[in-house]
């Protein structure tokens, strides 16, 4: 099972080209923290994941659509969301980490554990496929 | 002398610099303005527009980069040692770049610009903080009759939904790119007589 995971993990990859410098960089510090092989798969799950607020529920789809080729939009201001496949992204990992820290206590309530940062990144460098 | 001081110096220089260049900016923006007739006909809403990188990225991903020249310093103080409560969105940043943010918002407040838009603020805030722009008296007085609410309404935030020129500092109404959505005439709610304090009986 563990083989199939990693190799299915493996082929994502490959299919949307070498994951940036900066995701490599992060998840190898996910994993020095204690997080299990990076997982696309959960990272989907995570990623349409829904979370009771006071101010209703919330999720990573409240602004960034499930399909990640499209553009999202800010569910208070209403601005306009690149897609998460544009160019450029996922390269400055003091940028995905800022982005974690406010959207992972915007949506959960609580940090992200390294884990769930890393299937997430798994996710999102895989394009959503 | 320690690295953080000496950074910090840097960071102060910087500030100054380009606080006397929004100045010189804001002269000239004036001087052109005293052509117009006055405020109501938007020749005066006008100010420095938010140029700095830093500045543009930080606030610009989730709103406008609002000039810093739009609120008094306080204010900017307030909504910058509260990025992680910001209107119910955590917009926290690296401890470094809050403090680059805030000497950009120090150097070009809406008190140490001349652009006729942020002279009008900072009279119309005179006794108060405005946390967010329609605190400050006169700019909610200028939308007094639009609508904010409903589905298609554009949200408070956005001023370029109809402020064509917004990110360049513009606020005339000749640039307001659609009619501004009316709002509906409100009867006027009947203000309550006043209830007359008991006097303590000695």
């Amino acid at each position: 099972m563990r083989w199939i995971l990693a190799i299915s993990t493996i082929s994502t990859a490959i299919a949307a080209g070498a994951p940036p410098a900066a995701v490599t960089q992060l998840l190898d510090g996910y994993a020095a923290a204690g997080a299990p092989a990076p997982d696309a798969a959960r990272g989907a799950a995570l990623w349409a994941r829904e979370f009771p607020s006071a101010e209703g529920v919330r999720s990573c789809t409240s602004c960034h659509p499930a399909d990640l080729a499209k553009a999202g939009r800010h569910a208070t201001t209403g601005e306009p969301i690149e897609p998460m496949t544009a160019a450029g992204r996922l390269t400055d990992p003091a940028k995905i980490e800022k982005w974690f820290g406010r959207n992972c206590r915007w949506t959960m309530g609580r940090e992200c554990t390294p884990g769930e940062k890393a299937d997430t990144l798994a996710f999102l460098v895989g394009g959503g496929r | 002398m320690t690295g953080s001081m000496l950074s910090w110096m840097l960071a102060l220089t910087l500030a100054l610099a380009s606080e006397d260049h929004h100045e010189r900016e804001g002269h000239e923006r004036e001087d052109h303005d005293d052509d117009e007739d006055d405020d109501e006909g938007g020749g005066g809403a006008v100010v420095t527009p938010a140029t700095d990188p830093l500045w543009q990225a930080e606030c610009g991903s989730c709103h406008l980069a609002y000039s810093p020249g739009l609120l008094p310093a306080r204010s900017w103080d307030g909504l910058l040692s509260s990025l992680d409560r910001h209107f119910g969105e955590d917009a926290s940043v690296a401890p470094e770049v809050r403090a680059r943010l805030a000497a950009i918002a120090a150097a070009g407040a809406a008190e140490r610009s001349t652009a006729p838009l942020s002279k009008a603020i900072v009279r119309s805030s005179i006794g108060i903080t405005p946390a967010r722009l329609f605190d400050v008296p006169y700019l909610a007085h200028e939308h007094d009759e639009v609508s904010f609410r409903g589905a298609t309404a554009p949200r408070p935030s956005a001023c370029a939904a109809c402020h064509s020129q917004a990110a360049s500092g513009r606020f005339s109404e000749s640039e307001i790119r659609r009619p501004a959505p009316v709002r509906a005439p409100v009867a006027p709610v009947p203000v309550p007589a006043p209830v007359p304090t008991p006097v303590p009986k000695p």
